[in-house]
């Protein structure tokens, strides 16, 4: 574990965790319950919080809001609430803590801290309606609304990426954000993946026949790709998850798809254990779903884009052996040549090894990198 | 070739006026700019013609209410013709080095502190202000912050006070700032063969300078204290001395010598960026006992482990207690402070120091731009410290 002051007198040392809001459970939400594991002393602060989407840990320990959470309407409206976001991360008074973790998103880096106090920010992703998917997000908005958006973007854009230049250390979770980081807010970060939480048992070959995806049924994850593709192949798919697309995706799904809806822990264990491989066609900032089917020793066939390039081991330079297949565009065809690919090989894949390739992403590394680095960090600032 | 000066105001002597006549007499030919003056109040060798004030300066009461009129400075700054200088030394409260030199002028700033009500200090000024000012502080600030971090970006080459200001340079601005302490006319110290037994303070009587804690330990210690210094404050400071403490008031520059000289030692428990009384206490070959942390950790030189070249004694808490524990450290080790060794040591933040170190930066700062037209950005320095990807995973 690390070195500094951070072990030696901890119970010195005051952290505060900031993250944007708890208003569902995603990957950042994960982060910031390990975080709090790490360091459980700490206090979060945040914009919004709805009580009941909050984990259990956060529940019992409670989080400060900010003052826009009083906005009625506010857990609906946060989104429309972005020019004031500013305003309510710099009114946050820091002064009492020696170290801030801001998990960012939207606007967190912001905060002022002390002289001395070591500022972290875990970036999953620059917020992508005005930074990456700017054109496309102010293109979907009416009018009158998207006047408004563009001004308020302009000046919260120049606003994050000043207050960024003030971050001490930048931490991003993929070689992809890392890119992003760079090109934006023009700062180096180093990579710490996110937690997965790998709750397997030992891989054991699978005796399934069918291919499997997980996830929220929404249109930017590209479930259809995989359902053409199946329903070309007459392959069995079982899909795993609800969301505002499934009514569409039920209507286009041929007779070997299977809608499974949600699935509660166990039984998705069972399902990952045995699908013959994931598919996976969205582009990532990670993408959880595939590290943890391959937490299973399952096989990943995967778009090649975004977080999957650097969660699934296709053509190691070391010459390891591969744990998934990538198909290069974001087609029905190139999916089905993949799946075709796949199918002539199907028997290469151990499935010991892949588990042993996703432990890179297991929750102690993250917490033993993280715990590392913010070591390291601290010792540096009181040179 | 032609310099400008650039300072936020001259209403009164302060160690940032000090710097403004140190330049002002190592370049004679330089012109003044500045937002206000009270040309009654200029600085030592600086004539009224030789600066130039800023249209702000011509508002009924700007003296006066110069703080409250801070949203207009930026537009004040603007408004200089600073076109035809080759090279620009701005000593910089916000927005002072947001100035827009043209392309062929060089810009070095003298940075005092990054405007410290807009960083590290926004959280305690913001709860100073009533509630219905707290916004409209909030929004101006969030705008000031932005310009302020995008003016150090244009800014040549940034100069800090001390190491203590230079890592808030890094840590605000995110810029590499060469450190040049500010100058203390140390040569014109002396050491007297006369000791008395007295301790002594010199400094506004303002809340943030501590004396009160200077006065409780005096108290508690019975020892006597002697309080040079004028302040809001100074009320509430009498009301909690005992009768060891004796308040001087304004003395002259005389007089303060004679003070200085004489003392046992010299208090001091603010948390300063610089801290020039310390190093002019010094001067006099008097040793310093003082809070250990920003400047004085600079100024008071501690780290010989033999004893025979410190010029004073640090306390790590700012409490009555910590200070009372310190003096009476002091006392049983009074024998070990050479008075020269002391005086050695405050003459190397001397004016001459400051000009010798000044010029030297100028004249490389002028070379390189001529030699070297396209500057390379140094590395960020936090971005060149952290440690390697592998190197925190542990993998080899």
């Amino acid at each position: 574990m690390g070195g500094g002051w951070e072990i030696t007198d901890r119970h010195r040392v005051r952290v505060a965790i900031l993250h944007p809001w708890f208003l569902m459970r995603g990957g950042g939400e994960k982060v910031v319950d390990v975080l709090v594991g790490i360091y459980p002393e700490a206090d979060i602060f945040t914009l919004f919080v709805d009580p009941e989407k909050l984990s259990s840990t956060l529940r019992s320990r409670g989080v400060h809001p900010s003052i826009l959470n009083a906005f009625p309407l506010s857990s609906r409206l946060h989104r429309h609430l972005m020019p004031l976001y500013p305003w309510a991360i710099e009114s946050l008074d820091l002064s009492a803590y020696d170290l801030v973790i801001s998990s960012c998103g939207p606007a967190m880096m912001g905060c002022n801290t002390r002289q001395d106090t070591v500022h972290v920010c875990y970036c999953h992703t620059p917020q992508r309606s005005w930074w990456d998917l700017y054109s496309e997000h102010q293109l979907q908005l009416p009018p009158p609304l998207r006047q408004m958006f563009v001004m308020a973007a302009a000046r919260v854009r120049t606003w994050e990426f000043c207050a960024m230049q003030r971050v001490d250390h930048v931490v991003s979770n993929s070689n992809y954000i890392a890119d992003r980081v760079l090109k934006y807010f023009r700062r180096e970060s180093v990579v710490i993946y996110p937690p997965v939480s790998m709750s397997s048992g030992p891989a054991l070959p699978s005796n399934g026949n069918y291919y499997l995806t997980v996830g929220r049924l929404e249109k930017q994850k590209r479930v259809d790709i995989l359902i053409h593709a199946c329903n070309q192949l007459g392959r069995k798919l079982v899909i795993a998850g609800t969301g505002k697309e499934e009514k569409y995706l039920k209507s286009i799904a041929g007779p070997s798809i299977e809608f499974r809806g949600y699935v509660p822990d166990e039984a998705i264990a069972e399902l990952y254990g045995n699908c013959k491989a994931f598919v996976f066609a969205a582009v990532e900032d990670f993408g959880i779903a595939p590290v943890e089917a391959q937490a299973f020793g399952r096989p990943v066939v995967a778009y090649g884009h975004g977080g999957s390039l650097e969660t699934v081991r296709v053509n190691d330079p070391q010459g390891r052996l591969d744990t998934g297949v990538f198909f290069p565009y974001q087609t029905v065809d190139s999916l089905v040549e993949a799946l075709h690919r796949f199918e002539q090989v199907e028997d290469r894949f151990v499935p010991e090894d892949i588990q042993e390739h996703a432990k890179r992403f297991d929750t102690k590394t993250f917490v033993a990198a993280m715990t590392n680095f913010v070591g390291h960090a601290t010792e540096r600032q009181h040179l | 070739m032609k310099i400008a000066i650039v300072h936020y105001w001259f209403l009164g002597a302060g160690g940032g006026e000090k710097v403004i006549e140190a330049l002002a007499a190592m370049y004679p030919g330089a012109d003044i700019f500045c937002l206000f003056a009270d040309k009654q109040r200029l600085p030592r060798g600086i004539s009224e013609e030789r600066v130039q004030c800023s249209i702000l300066d011509k508002i009924p009461f700007s003296h006066r209410i110069n703080r409250a009129i801070f949203p207009f400075y930026s537009g004040a700054v603007g408004s200089f013709d600073l076109s035809k200088y080759d090279l620009i030394i701005s000593s910089d409260s916000p927005p002072i080095k947001g100035i827009v030199p043209s392309i062929d002028t060089v810009h070095i700033s003298y940075c005092h502190t990054p405007g410290r009500f807009l960083w590290d200090l926004a959280p305690a000024f913001t709860a100073k202000l009533p509630w219905f000012a707290r916004p409209v502080f909030a929004e101006m600030a969030s705008n000031a912050r932005i310009s302020d971090f995008v003016a150090a970006q244009r800014v040549d080459y940034l100069i800090a006070n001390s190491r203590y200001v230079a890592r808030r340079i890094r840590k605000y601005y995110r810029r590499e700032p060469a450190v040049i302490y500010p100058p203390v006319n140390a040569v014109e110290g002396y050491l007297s063969s006369r000791q008395d037994d007295y301790y002594l303070s010199v400094g506004r009587l303002i809340k943030n300078k501590r004396i009160d804690l200077l006065i409780r330990a005096c108290n508690q210690l019975k020892r006597r204290l002697v309080i040079v210094g004028e302040g809001r404050d100074e009320k509430a400071l009498k009301a909690i001395a005992g009768p060891t403490i004796e308040f001087l008031g304004r003395v002259s520059s005389d007089e303060l010598g004679n003070l200085y000289s004489r003392c046992r030692a010299f208090l001091f428990s603010s948390d300063e960026d610089f801290g020039i009384v310390s190093v002019e206490a010094q001067s006099f070959g008097r040793p310093v006992i003082a809070y250990g942390r920003g400047g004085s950790l600079e100024t008071v030189r501690v780290d010989d482990s033999e004893g025979g070249l410190d010029t004073g004694l640090l306390f790590s808490e700012q409490t009555p207690q910590c200070l009372a524990d310190a003096i009476r450290r002091f006392e049983s080790q009074e024998q070990r402070f050479v008075p020269s060794v002391i005086r050695e040591h405050a003459l190397s933040f001397d004016v001459s120091v400051f000009k010798e170190k000044i010029s030297e930066f100028v004249t490389l700062a002028m070379a390189r731009e001529s030699s070297a037209p396209v500057l390379t950005m140094p590395r960020r320095p936090m971005d060149s410290r952290i440690p390697a990807w592998n190197e925190i995973r542990g993998e080899a």
